[in-house]
């Protein structure tokens, strides 16, 4: 589909990619106060979240020893969960908040790193998404509630992925260039294939 | 052979798994990845300090000064490179910087590294006899050329270096004057008509 129009797309592949790299570094000369307004500008909803209530930190996600993917599994019913991968940024994000309300406002990230490191993950975070605002999922992955396939599809679909089959509200199956043309159909084709293939 | 990607995540895991917080395994993974894009041997020496750390005690230092003495065995040289990292911009300021008692210094090196990036400015280790420049994150040079990096050092001095030109302002003038053998000289015409030109040289 894309081969064609080469002059279209080259131009966009840069678009596609950021580098990560550059962002990487926590810029530890930032204040507290700073990174408190990052937090209330970027996550204002998971603020109002309660975490003390069981169903806001239900679930854990772990890596498959097995398949070495990553898996949502019970927090209370399930093993593992000492194990968690840092990927509660929800729950983190407002330890972190609540933490920097007992700090001094002109105090330096580098400061607060110095005795608070479990929170580095998470600052990182915070400081990458003030930069971009689509740089992850800002809602509570832990919560009771929480559907796994809304993230895989949002994914997926950036992949090409045109038709998504539910198998469970964790995993779907999808199919890509359904409905392409064949190399041997390229010279006279529906240019709005794509779109009439998701009807 | 191992791509830098999976290096960076199997380094991430096991130092998480060892006991330190993913922020910080994260910036030892990114570490790590860095000493073997420059050819020396992180994995190695880090799955060396893991198995020592279990029987050895080093001591964590979050607060660098201008002299830093352990009263351990040494220095862990992962929580002294994020401090480091962390105090670049208060570090930057000592005229030398001065620890005792090092385990395991390249993998120090390896925040070094970012943190000459970070600073902008190139550093000067000297790690016991040896010496070693790190470049802006670009590359480390050092005279172990055929030896590997200790795995102990115990006298190490860390010095910024001032960004100055490696050339003087002859030799500069001599290859700029050889560079304006690529210009054209504008005649009247090509000052009214050329496109950029204007009427005066402050146009």
């Amino acid at each position: 589909m894309m081969e064609p129009y080469n002059h279209i797309i080259e131009p966009l592949v840069s678009n596609m990619s950021s580098d990560e790299d550059k962002y990487f570094n926590i810029p530890t000369n930032r204040t507290v106060n700073e990174l408190k307004k990052i937090i209330e500008k970027k996550y204002p909803n998971i603020l109002d979240i309660n975490f003390d209530q069981k169903e806001s930190q239900q679930n854990f996600w772990f890596i498959s020893k097995n398949k070495e993917e990553p898996r949502l599994a019970d927090r209370f019913e399930e093993h593992g969960s000492e194990l968690e991968q840092p990927l509660a940024i929800a729950r983190d994000i407002k330890k972190l908040y609540e933490k920097l309300f007992l700090e001094k406002e002109n105090l330096t990230i580098a400061q607060f790193l110095s005795s608070n490191s479990e929170f580095r993950h998470v600052i990182r975070r915070a400081f990458i998404v003030e930069k971009f605002p689509y740089s992850e999922i800002q809602d509570n992955t832990i919560g009771k509630d929480i559907i796994p396939i809304d993230m895989l599809r949002l994914k997926l679909s950036f992949f090409g992925a045109l038709k998504f089959d539910p198998r469970s509200d964790k995993w779907l199956r999808i199919c890509m260039f359904q409905g392409a043309p064949l190399p041997t159909e390229l010279k006279n084709y529906d240019e709005q294939w794509v779109y009439k293939t998701n009807n | 052979m191992r791509s830098l990607s999976e290096i960076e995540t199997a380094v991430k895991r096991a130092s998480r798994a060892v006991g330190y917080s993913w922020g910080n395994s994260e910036e030892i993974g990114k570490s790590i990845r860095q000493l073997e894009l420059f050819g020396f041997q992180g994995i190695k020496n880090l799955n060396k300090y893991y198995k020592d750390k279990s029987t050895k005690k080093f001591e964590d230092l979050n607060i660098i000064n201008e002299i830093n003495e352990t009263s351990s065995d040494a220095y862990c040289p992962i929580i002294l490179g994020i401090s480091f990292l962390d105090q670049i911009k208060s570090v930057e300021n000592f005229k030398t910087i001065k620890f005792k008692k090092i385990a395991y210094p390249v993998i120090f090196l390896s925040f070094l590294s970012r943190a000459s990036e970070i600073s902008g400015n190139k550093i000067h280790v000297r790690l016991d006899q040896n010496e070693i420049l790190l470049n802006l994150n670009v590359n480390i040079c050092s005279n172990f050329l055929d030896q590997d990096i200790p795995e102990f050092a115990n006298e190490i001095e860390i010095k910024f270096i001032d960004n100055k030109d490696s050339f003087t302002e002859s030799e500069w003038n001599s290859l700029y004057k050889l560079a304006e053998d690529t210009f054209v000289e504008e005649s009247d015409s090509l000052k009214e008509g050329a496109a950029g030109a204007g009427l005066t040289d402050n146009d």
